[in-house]
């Protein structure tokens, strides 16, 4: 954790510094990351005999729970964004 | 939906690589998903750094973003209470722990494998691995359905490190500071909540 903070407290320092010289898009690079992570967490999920094996016993039991807590999450994440749009603490 | 559709590619080609075990193990061990996420965070903060006006975008951020953490964690579970009564052989505290695991699977599978048995341990890491992807593959779709803070609270404990990626490039940068807090506070609380669950 610290060190990821350090790293991105490096790249602002250096982004101050060089920010008329170099010109990126943080689009690109983001996305180019988050297809790297997908495929490296299809690799993990994938490659785990364990996880592969289970899932035809366990696996309608874990989809329901994490289903559920993805709906809960969602709906509380809802009220608590349209309570500040709607006050206007937000466009 | 297009772009989650589109995220599913590398996903799935990972799975089949992974399956399919024609690489050798010892890659597991050289941890490149936590080099990509140093990287990224190199870049993060790049972009900071070059965006003058960033700082006035923080501060408009409104102050009762702060509750989020709580939402998520309320919403979890809540949510898992609810699944569990409609539920056979599924107590309910062994649900509420599986689902305070809020995507942190490592962690929460060890600890409910240790307190509860094998079997509920492999169902934490199996709902909590689901529930990762879904914030990573879902975000676009949910961004367009509920807006940005829904794809932050899904993304559970995870949103410092592996949603991160994804949430800023759909919701943008300015939300990772909300991004960052949340999954600081939600992956504290979470050696708490799942060892709570399955103690009582």
């Amino acid at each position: 954790m610290l060190k990821i903070l350090i790293i991105m407290i490096v790249g602002i320092i250096l982004g101050r510094i060089t920010r008329d010289r170099i010109h990126l898009s943080i689009k690109t690079v983001t996305f180019i990351i988050v297809w790297t992570l997908l495929l490296l967490l299809g690799y993990e999920a994938g490659g785990n005999d364990a996880v592969m094996h289970s899932i035809p016993t366990l696996g309608a039991r874990a989809i329901i729970i994490s289903s559920a807590s993805i709906a809960g999450s969602i709906l509380f994440s809802c009220l608590l964004w349209h309570s500040i749009k709607n006050r206007g603490g937000e466009r | 939906m297009k772009s989650s559709i589109f995220l599913l590619i590398p996903f799935l080609i990972g799975i089949i690589i992974g399956n399919s075990h024609i690489l050798p193990d010892s890659i597991k061990d050289i941890e490149l998903s936590s080099y990509a996420l140093a990287f990224l965070m190199f870049f993060v903060g790049m972009g900071i750094g070059r965006d003058t006006s960033i700082f006035s975008k923080f501060m408009s951020l409104d102050r009762r973003m702060l509750l989020l953490p709580l939402c998520t964690i309320c919403g979890s579970l809540c949510g898992s209470y609810l699944a569990s009564l409609f539920m056979i052989h599924t107590p309910i505290h062994n649900a509420m722990a599986v689902a305070s695991g809020m995507g942190y699977y490592s962690l929460s599978s060890i600890i409910i494998t240790q307190y509860i048995n094998p079997e509920w341990g492999t169902i934490a890491l199996l709902s909590n691995i689901i529930r990762e992807t879904a914030a990573l593959l879902l975000a676009p779709a949910m961004y367009k359905l509920f807006g940005p803070l829904p794809i932050i609270s899904v993304g559970g404990a995870t949103t410092m490190d592996t949603t991160f990626p994804i949430i800023i490039n759909i919701a943008g940068e300015k939300y990772s500071i909300v991004s960052i807090y949340h999954g600081f506070v939600t992956d504290l609380s979470v050696p708490f909540l799942v060892s709570f669950f399955c103690l009582i």
